[in-house]
C-alpha cells in the first residue's frame, strides 16, 4: 500500500512546475468578478436583493463548491502534464545520489518456519536478490546476516552483486536468536564510511517481536540513513514449543526417584492438546497436555528407580552423565519441538566443614556418617570459590566473611549456620536476608537453663524434612533438651522455624529463597555436653533430610548451562590438563567438532573453533569415556512468532512487505498519471452535477414561489 | 395653444385625442350640473324616484297629479347630473428615470399631459399631484386652459427626485381631495402591494373611483445586463453585485409575480389595474380609462 504521507513526488516534466500557478485561476476569476463587475444603473435594487437573499443560502454554498472543483481540475490538470512520480520514502534524500546500501537478512531461528513450501528465510533471500537486481552499476551494496554473531558479506560496501546473491543462494537459517542490535550497529558502521551516497539499510525479516521489541523501543539510529523494513509474510497458523526443561534433583545421587519436566508453549489463539514425548536412554514414555491459547503448561515424567534397574541401557544407579530429550510432533516450525537436558548423577555431594575449634566435632561425625557426602574441612575464606561446594556448614559462627557466604549462597551452595554466642542480628541477616521482626542491632547472649532443661518443640511437623518421620519408625525429631541456648527474637513470615523450645525461642530456622538455596541457622548446641539432641537416633536423619531437600541448582555446574545455537562451547577443568590433547567434542551424531584451547590463570580452556550452530547433546570425550556433556537448545525466543505491528516500524523509516513489489515502487517511482486522470475525471463529473443540482434547486424554490 | 407648445403635448395627439372622450360612467360629485350622475338629489330633466313629502320640502316638487290620484303627498325627485374631478397622481421618483430612449417618467408625462388635456376638453376638472417620498407638487381640479397650461408647465418642469413612497404619499394626499372623483395613479408600482392598498383604502370607502397605471421599461421586465454585473440603485444609489443570468429565469418570475399581486388585488377591491411598458404607445392606457 502506498503511503502518501510518507513519502515525496518528484516531477518529470518539472520544467512546467511554474505551471502549478495557473491553479490560482479560478479563484482570481472569482475573486475578480466579484471585485470588479461592469456598472448598471438599475430602477430598483430592492427585488434583485428579495431574490439573492432568497437563493444565496444554495447558491454561495454551491459557488463555493464549484470554485473548489474548478480548482482541483486545474490543478489534476496541470499534475498530469508534470507527470509525477510517486516516491515511498522519507522526503530529504538527494535522489540523484549513486547508494549504498546493506542488506541485513534475518537468519534467526524464527525465519524457519515453513509456508507454503518455502521458509521465510528462503522468501527473505529472494527478496534481497531481487533488490540487487535492481540496483545499478553506480551502486554498492553490502550484506548482513541476522544472527546471534551478525556478519557482513564484505568489509564495505561494494559492486560484486554477483557474489552477494550467490551468498544468498546458499544461505542457511540459523537455530539462533537473531542479535538485532549489533547487526543495525555493523550496517551503520559501515555506511559511516560512505560519502556522497544516499546511504539506505533495508532490513528483510520476519521482525518477530520477542527479537525486535528492544530495539524499537530505543532504536539508536542515526539521522542521515534511510530505513527500509521489508516484513516478510505473516504467519497466522501459530506455533507450539518446548519452553523449557528441568530435572530435579538438580544433583541426583545414584537411586534418587529423578523427576523431568518441561514447559509447553501455545503461541497460537486455539487451544491445543498435543503429545507429549519424553526419552532417556532406553526409556521412553508419551503423555497429552492440553494448553489454552498464549498459554503455556507444565507436564512431568517421573523415573523411579525401579524403572532404571530394569532397563539395561540406560539406568541413573552409578555416577554419570545422562541425557535426556522432550519431542513433539512436528509442526510447521519444527526447530523448537524437541529440547535436550542433562543430568549429572554424582557419587556424593560435596560438604566443606568450617570447624575450627574442634576439628573432629559431633556434627563432623555425624556428617561423615552419612556416605553419600563427601566432608572436608576447610577454613572460611576465598580457596573456598575455587571448588563450590554442595553445602557449607558453619560451626560456631561469630558473624564473619558475611560477603563470602553470600556469595558462595548465589553460586548455589545451601548454607548450615551454628551461631556462636555473642553475634549480632546484623551478621545474619546480611548472609539471610532480614529475617528478624527488630529493627535492633541484637548481640545473641546465651542463656543457661537453671533448674529444668530447655525442651524442643516440632513446629513444622508437615514439612517435607519431616515426611521421614510421619510414620513414626525414626522416632519423634524433637525429642531432646538443650542446656544452654541462644536467646534468639522472633522472626519474620519469610524465614521458617523448623524447631522451637517450649518459650517460644527460635531453635532451627529455614530461610528459603526461589533463587538461592536454603540458609539454615540453627540455634541448638552440636556438643553431647549442652544437648542430646546429637545422642538422639532421629539426628543422622534430620541431618540426611535436611541436606538432601537443600540440594539446588548449583550455578558451577556447566552440565546444567543451557547453550543456544550461536554459543561456542568451553570445557575447563585443572585435573585435565595433562589430556587436554586427547579431549574431543562429539555431538548426539557422532560428528566431531574442531576445538582449540587457551589458558587463563593457569587454567586450561578447550573451546570451539566456532559457533555450534545445531542444538543437541555435546559430549567432550577422552578416550571414549564421557568427561562432560552440554546441551544445546534452540533459544526459547524465538518460538513466539508474533510480530511487530507496523504502525511502530514506520516510525523509523518506511515499511514494506517482501514480494508485494512495493520495493520497485520505491526506488523507480509509482507513476501517479492514472490516479490523476481519474481524479480529473472524477472532478469534472461532480462539477457538473453540483451545476445540475443547483439548478434543480433554483427551479424547486421558484416552483414553490407559484 | 401655439405649434409644439407643450413638450408633452403634441398637436398630432390632440388631434388623435378628439376621437377619445374621458367619460367614466361613474357617478362624482361636481359643481356645476352637467354629464356626471349625482348621488345627491337635484334639479336636473332625469326623474329618479318619488318620495313622501316631509316638512322643509320644497312645494314646488310636490306631484299634483299624485295626489290626485292618491290624495297623499308626495315629491319628486330627480338624479343631479354635475361635472366630474379627476386625480392624477404621478409618481415622481428616482426609479422612474429609468429608461433608454424613453424615461417612464416622460412616458407617464406624456399619457398625463393628454389625459388632463382630455379631462378639460370635456369639461370636467382636473388635478395633478406629483410626488417621490412626499408630495412634490400639486395643482388642484381646475378646467379652464390657465389650469391645464399651468399643468402642463408643471410636467415639463417635473424631474425624477428621490425614493418612491406611493403610500406615504397617498395618506398625505388625502386632506387635499376635498371632491369625490376619480384617481389616476401612474407609477412604477416599486412598494410593497398590500400597503398600497391600505394606502387607497380611505380613497375607495369615500367612492374614488380608482385606476392603476404600472409603467415599466422592458429592461425592468427581462433584467438587464450580461454576467456579473453593479447594480446601482437610482433611488438609493445602492451597489448590488449580481450575476445576471444566474436570476435572470427568477427575476422575470418575480416581476410577473409582482405584477399578478397587483392585478388580483385590484380586481379584489374594484380598482382598475393596468400594466403598460414604455413601448406601447400611451393611447392604448386610454382603452382602460373609456372602457
Amino acid at each position: 500500500m502506498l503511503n502518501l504521507f510518507s513519502g515525496f513526488i518528484l516531477f518529470q516534466n518539472s520544467a512546467y512546475i511554474p505551471l502549478l500557478l495557473l491553479t490560482a485561476v479560478p479563484l482570481l476569476l472569482h475573486l475578480f468578478s466579484k471585485i470588479k463587475p461592469p456598472k448598471l444603473i438599475f430602477s430598483s435594487n430592492e427585488l434583485l436583493r428579495k431574490i439573492l437573499k432568497q437563493n444565496e443560502r444554495i447558491k454561495k454554498p454551491h459557488d463555493i463548491l464549484l470554485l473548489i472543483i474548478r480548482t482541483l481540475i486545474f490543478f489534476f490538470i496541470i499534475l498530469i502534464f508534470l507527470k509525477p512520480l510517486y516516491f515511498n520514502q522519507s522526503p530529504g534524500i538527494n535522489f540523484f545520489k549513486p547508494r549504498s546500501i546493506v542488506i541485513i537478512v534475518d537468519a534467526s531461528a524464527s525465519m524457519a518456519y515453513n509456508s507454503n513450501g518455502q521458509t521465510t528465510f528462503a522468501a527473505a533471500c529472494a527478496e534481497a536478490t531481487h533488490i540487487l537486481s535492481g540496483l545499478s552499476s553506480k551502486d554498492k551494496a553490502n550484506i548482513i546476516f541476522l544472527k546471534s554473531s551478525p556478519e557482513s558479506l564484505f568489509p564495505t560496501t561494494a559492486t560484486n552483486f554477483a557474489f552477494l546473491k550467490e551468498k544468498l543462494n546458499n544461505a542457511a537459517v540459523s537455530n539462533e536468536a537473531g542479535a538485532v542490535r549489533p547487526a543495525i550497529k555493523k550496517a551503520i558502521e559501515i555506511l559511516q564510511k560512505e560519502k556522497d551516497r544516499r546511504a539506505e539499510i533495508l532490513v528483510i525479516s520476519d521482525f518477530q517481536k520477542t527479537q525486535w521489541n528492544n530495539f524499537f523501543k530505543n532504536p539508536d539510529i542515526p539521522g542521515n540513513i534511510s530505513f527500509t523494513f521489508i516484513k516478510t509474510e505473516t504467519v497466522t497458523s501459530g506455533n507450539y514449543a518446548i519452553s523449557s526443561s528441568d530435572a530435579r534433583p538438580y544433583t541426583p545421587l545414584p537411586g534418587d526417584n529423578i523427576i523431568f519436566s518441561c514447559e509447553i508453549s501455545n503461541y497460537s489463539s486455539r487451544p491445543k492438546k498435543i503429545p507429549v514425548y519424553f526419552q532417556t536412554g532406553a526409556i521412553y514414555k508419551r503423555e497429552k497436555v492440553s494448553i489454552s491459547p498464549w498459554n503455556s503448561s507444565e507436564i512431568s515424567f517421573s523415573i523411579p528407580y525401579s524403572d532404571n534397574a530394569k532397563s539395561n541401557q540406560s539406568s541413573f544407579s552409578k555416577a554419570d552423565y545422562y541425557s535426556y530429550i522432550f519431542s513433539l510432533d512436528e509442526d510447521s516450525f519444527p526447530g523448537d519441538n524437541i529440547r535436550y537436558g542433562v543430568i549429572k548423577t554424582g557419587k556424593n555431594l560435596k560438604v566443606s566443614l568450617i570447624n575450627t575449634a574442634n576439628s573432629n566435632s559431633q556434627l563432623k561425625k555425624a556428617l561423615n556418617s552419612l556416605t553419600f557426602l563427601d566432608v572436608q574441612n576447610c577454613e572460611l575464606n576465598e580457596t573456598l570459590l575455587n571448588e563450590i561446594p554442595d553445602f557449607l556448614f558453619i560451626e560456631k559462627w561469630h558473624g564473619e566473611q558475611t560477603a563470602l557466604i553470600k556469595k558462595l549462597s548465589k553460586l548455589g551452595t545451601a548454607l548450615f549456620i551454628f551461631l556462636a554466642p555473642g553475634i549480632k542480628t546484623s551478621a545474619i541477616n546480611q548472609v539471610a536476608g532480614k529475617i528478624f521482626s527488630t529493627n535492633n542491632n541484637i548481640q545473641l547472649t546465651q542463656q543457661n537453663a537453671e533448674k529444668k532443661a530447655f525442651k524442643l518443640r516440632l513446629v513444622s511437623p508437615d514439612d517435607k524434612v519431616f515426611k521421614l518421620f510421619a510414620n513414626g519408625e525414626y522416632g519423634d525429631p524433637a525429642d531432646a533438651i538443650v542446656k544452654k541456648r541462644l536467646l534468639i527474637p522472633q522472626v519474620n513470615s519469610n524465614a521458617t522455624v523448623l524447631f522451637d523450645y517450649s518459650d517460644k525461642v527460635p531453635a532451627l530456622i529455614r530461610i528459603s529463597n526461589s533463587n538461592n538455596p536454603p540458609v539454615y541457622i540453627w540455634n541448638i548446641p552440636m556438643n553431647r555436653k549442652n544437648s542430646n539432641f546429637v545422642n538422639k537416633i532421629q539426628f543422622i536423619p534430620i541431618l540426611g533430610e535436611l541436606i538432601l531437600s537443600a540440594r539446588t541448582k548449583n550455578k558451577n555446574l556447566t552440565h546444567l548451562l543451557n547453550y543456544t545455537p550461536g554459543t561456542y562451547l568451553t570445557f575447563s577443568s585443572e585435573n585435565i590438563n595433562n589430556f587436554s590433547r586427547k579431549i574431543i567434542l562429539k555431538n548426539q551424531k557422532q560428528s566431531t567438532f574442531k576445538i582449540k584451547s587457551y589458558n587463563e590463570n593457569g587454567k586450561n580452556i578447550l573451546i570451539t573453533d566456532k559457533p555450534v550452530t545445531d542444538s543437541g547433546i555435546y559430549s567432550w570425550l577422552l578416550k571414549n569415556k564421557v568427561i562432560m556433556i552440554n546441551q544445546v537448545n534452540f533459544p526459547a525466543s524465538e518460538s513466539d512468532l508474533r510480530t511487530i505491528p507496523t504502525d511502530k516500524i514506520n516510525k523509523l523509516g518506511t515499511t514494506v512487505n517482501a514480494g508485494s513489489g512495493a520495493m520497485d515502487t520505491l526506488h523507480s517511482g509509482y507513476n501517479l498519471f492514472p490516479i490523476l486522470f481519474i481524479l480529473a475525471i472524477l472532478a469534472i463529473l461532480t462539477e457538473g452535477l453540483v451545476m445540475v443540482r443547483s439548478e434543480y434547486l433554483s427551479s424547486k424554490l421558484n416552483r414553490n414561489k407559484e | 395653444m401655439g405649434k409644439h407648445r407643450f413638450r408633452f403635448l403634441k398637436p398630432e395627439d390632440i388631434k388623435k385625442l378628439a376621437n377619445f372622450e374621458f367619460a367614466p360612467k361613474y357617478i362624482v360629485e361636481g359643481y356645476f350640473a352637467g354629464r356626471h350622475q349625482a348621488r345627491h338629489q337635484g334639479v336636473s330633466s332625469e326623474f329618479r324616484d318619488y318620495r313622501p313629502y316631509t316638512y322643509g320640502d320644497d312645494t314646488s316638487a310636490l306631484d299634483w297629479k299624485v295626489f290626485a290620484r292618491t290624495e297623499k303627498y308626495f315629491i319628486r325627485t330627480f338624479e343631479q347630473e354635475t361635472n366630474t374631478a379627476c386625480y392624477i397622481i404621478l409618481d415622481s421618483s428616482a426609479s422612474m428615470g429609468f429608461g433608454k430612449k424613453l424615461t417612464k417618467l416622460e412616458y407617464s408625462s406624456f399619457f398625463s399631459a393628454a389625459l388632463c388635456y382630455l379631462i378639460t376638453k370635456s369639461g370636467n376638472q382636473v388635478a395633478l399631484e406629483t410626488f417621490d417620498t412626499s408630495i412634490r407638487e400639486y395643482a388642484p381640479p381646475g378646467s379652464t386652459g390657465k389650469h391645464l397650461q399651468n399643468l402642463m408647465h408643471i410636467l415639463e418642469h417635473n424631474t425624477p427626485g428621490n425614493k418612491t413612497s406611493l403610500s406615504s404619499a397617498l395618506i398625505k394626499s388625502y386632506p387635499l381631495f376635498e371632491r369625490k372623483g376619480s384617481i389616476v395613479i401612474i407609477s412604477d408600482f416599486f412598494d410593497n402591494p398590500a400597503e398600497i392598498f391600505a394606502a387607497l383604502n380611505p380613497y375607495l370607502h369615500r367612492g374614488f373611483k380608482v385606476y392603476l397605471f404600472h409603467i415599466l421599461t422592458p429592461e425592468e421586465v427581462t433584467l438587464p445586463g450580461n454576467g456579473m454585473q453593479l447594480f446601482v440603485d437610482m433611488e438609493d444609489n445602492s451597489k448590488l453585485p449580481v450575476h445576471t443570468e444566474s436570476i435572470k429565469n427568477i427575476y422575470k418570475k418575480e416581476i410577473m409575480n409582482h405584477i399578478k399581486a397587483l392585478r388580483e388585488l385590484s380586481k379584489r377591491r374594484q380598482v382598475e389595474y393596468s400594466f403598460s411598458d414604455t413601448q406601447t404607445h400611451f393611447f392604448q392606457l386610454f382603452d382602460k380609462l373609456v372602457r
